[in-house]
């Protein structure tokens, strides 16, 4: 009898192990998923350009490797294929691809990583059913001159693979990349579906977080100088701030930066009247540079026009903001911004130097702004890019 | 009738003696088929055109570790302790030697990896050029205790120093290297494709000119 127990237990775990499904509950946390799979892969792009930049000594480019294995990848052992060495092997594993990136490009020569994200694909379960996983496709350039005077410029598309490992049937919350390979188009992958519970569909959504909205609709990112080669989510204090821009189609930008306590106005400028805070006007396929005062980036109708120009500094010894790229095919609602005067970043010698605070408002205030203007519309795209401001 | 039963016991035993020993030797000689063929399977044209090119790009890799090492363009020492990291990761352990001929004294003296890399970075050359070409001969692969298989590449290798830009010792060496061949692993989504991985083992000198 009790072995006829035991066995019949035994038989119901095997059939509910068997059977046991993996949901999503919601469009919203698939597209968290998704949207962290992306930001995983961007943060890799990043810290590739501050390997291959003198802007960064030995010691600073191994302390990027070391956070980014641990914070980015799976482990250390995460196979790579090789595309900065014609000659060698056909991969890697991550830590000797990103060492040899050190040692083939050392000073004073240099690389760069570009990388677009062409397609992100849904989110897919394991064989063994022990991750979930998404895979990036990515369109590469590499253009750097390494070691032997050799130019290196090639491009390539490539699958970044990222996890989130299940844990007792759980859903673990961090992202990692775990295998990179050259494009590999038509593999037949299991989607793990939506939960069908209409009681989950209804519940109300709660988070307060700022959503992180992937679009391949428009490229922005950061630059620590005008061109293309200096982007980086890396910044050293006192260094420039820079942004590239370009959309498909015409529309409205506006740009913040959060250092989690004010968001910080940074476009449109301060100077610029017409549209204020409803978006600067941006034309399609346009390449656009912001924050400098170079004459090729003056794109106000007036000549004359001064552009507010952007310095970074850190409070901690690593601080971390946000930047928000705010894209609308619309002019935006308005956004309550002003001089903050209890903000005392800056020193006596600075503000006499002529240095000014940009208009602000609380973080809290942004969040409730981006509730209720951009979570309920597809019409607005937030594009959340974290950076790093060393001391 | 007990020395009938004693008899039928004994022929049962010898048989069953016999069949214990052809079921051993079947076996016997069955795994040892079963090796041949993996060794005969590892060692198709196919593969061992595989085999050699990994171990040339491998040897192009420790030519550019090298290149970094004896660069004296390349001010940061961090940088060369790296690529002889580096290098070092391409030999199946630290223990491995390099043969280093001299082609003036006629002699070969063995250094680990590592003390060879260290030797030539500190050489008097103003710059230093190593390059392996030219695979003459790949051997048979065995198999190892350690489920690896080995084997031996014979390479050429050219050694060119340089002082103020100028060519000043040149020296043309026949090397052996033995090649390890292990199995890493390459995911795509959850699909694990095995493949080969060559690392580099002893390089010894045949012949200088």
């Amino acid at each position: 009898m009790r072995i006829k127990y035991f066995l019949t237990v035994i038989l119901l775990l095997l059939f509910r192990l068997s059977y046991c499904q993996i949901e999503l509950s919601s469009e919203l946390e698939k597209n968290k998923m998704v949207g962290k799979a992306a930001s995983a892969v961007k943060s890799f792009q990043s810290t590739l350009t501050s390997l291959g930049s003198n802007r960064f000594n030995y010691e600073e480019k191994q302390s990027y490797i070391l956070d980014l294995i641990k914070n980015t990848f799976e482990n250390e052992k995460v196979r790579i294929i090789n595309d900065i060495e014609s000659e060698g092997s056909e991969d890697y594993t991550i830590d000797i691809y990103l060492r040899n990136i050190l040692v083939w490009f050392a000073p004073p020569k240099e690389v760069s990583f570009n990388y677009k994200i062409e397609k992100i694909s849904d989110v897919f379960i394991s064989d063994e059913k022990t991750y979930l996983f998404i895979k990036v496709e990515v369109s590469r350039e590499i253009d750097g001159i390494n070691n032997d005077n050799a130019k290196i410029l090639n491009s390539m598309k490539i699958d970044i693979y990222v996890k989130y490992n299940i844990v007792n049937g759980l859903i673990k919350p961090r992202a990692r990349i775990y295998s990179i390979t050259k494009h590999m188009a038509d593999m037949a992958f299991t989607v793990v579906p939506l939960s069908k519970n209409e009681d989950d569909l209804k519940k109300p959504e709660t988070t307060k977080q700022v959503p992180i909205i992937e679009s391949s609709d428009f490229e922005a990112y950061p630059l620590a100088c005008t061109k293309l080669n200096c982007r980086t989510l890396n910044f050293k204090t006192e260094d420039d701030l820079y942004l590239f821009f370009k959309s498909p189609v015409a529309g409205y930008l506006s740009v913040f930066l959060d250092d989690g306590k004010d968001c910080f106005k940074l476009l449109p400028y301060s100077l610029d009247t017409l549209n204020i805070n409803s978006g600067m006007p941006v034309e399609s396929q346009k390449e656009y540079i912001y924050f400098s005062t170079e004459p090729q980036f003056n794109y106000n109708a007036n000549k004359f026009f001064v552009e507010d120009t952007y310095q970074l500094t850190a409070e901690t010894p690593k601080d971390i903001n946000h930047l928000y790229v705010i894209f609308s095919k619309n002019p935006l609602n308005r956004i309550d911004v002003r001089k903050n005067a209890e903000i005392k970043i800056l020193s006596e010698t600075e503000i006499k130097k002529g240095y000014s605070i940009p208009q602000t408002l609380t973080t809290s205030s942004f969040k409730t702004w981006v509730n209720n203007n951009i979570n309920n519309t597809k019409e607005i795209v937030l594009k959340d890019i974290e950076i790093t401001i060393q001391k | 009738m007990n020395n009938l039963s004693e008899n039928l016991l004994l022929i049962m035993r010898k048989i069953t003696i016999v069949k214990i020993l052809t079921f051993f030797l079947v076996t016997s000689v069955s795994v040892r088929a079963q090796e041949k063929q993996a060794i005969e399977k590892l060692l198709n044209a196919e593969d061992l055109k595989i085999f050699a090119s990994q171990a040339i790009q491998k040897t192009n890799e420790l030519t550019s570790y090298i290149g970094t090492i004896t660069n004296k363009d390349i001010k940061e020492n961090e940088i060369k302790m790296e690529a002889t990291d580096l290098a070092v990761d391409l030999f199946i352990s630290e223990d491995k030697i390099v043969e280093v001929s001299n082609a003036n004294r006629n002699e070969v003296k063995p250094f680990k990896i590592r003390d060879y890399l260290n030797k030539i970075r500190v050489l008097a050359f103003t710059k230093v050029e190593i390059t392996f070409y030219d695979v003459q001969y790949i051997s048979n692969f065995k198999k190892g205790p350690d489920g690896k298989y080995y084997g031996v590449i014979t390479f050429f290798q050219k050694f060119t120093g340089f002082k103020e830009g100028k060519p000043v010792y040149t020296d043309v060496t026949q090397k052996n290297i033995e090649v390890v061949i292990d199995k890493v692993t390459t995911i795509f989504g959850s699909k694990k494709v095995e493949r080969w991985n060559v690392m580099l083992g002893d390089i010894t000198v045949k012949e200088t000119k």
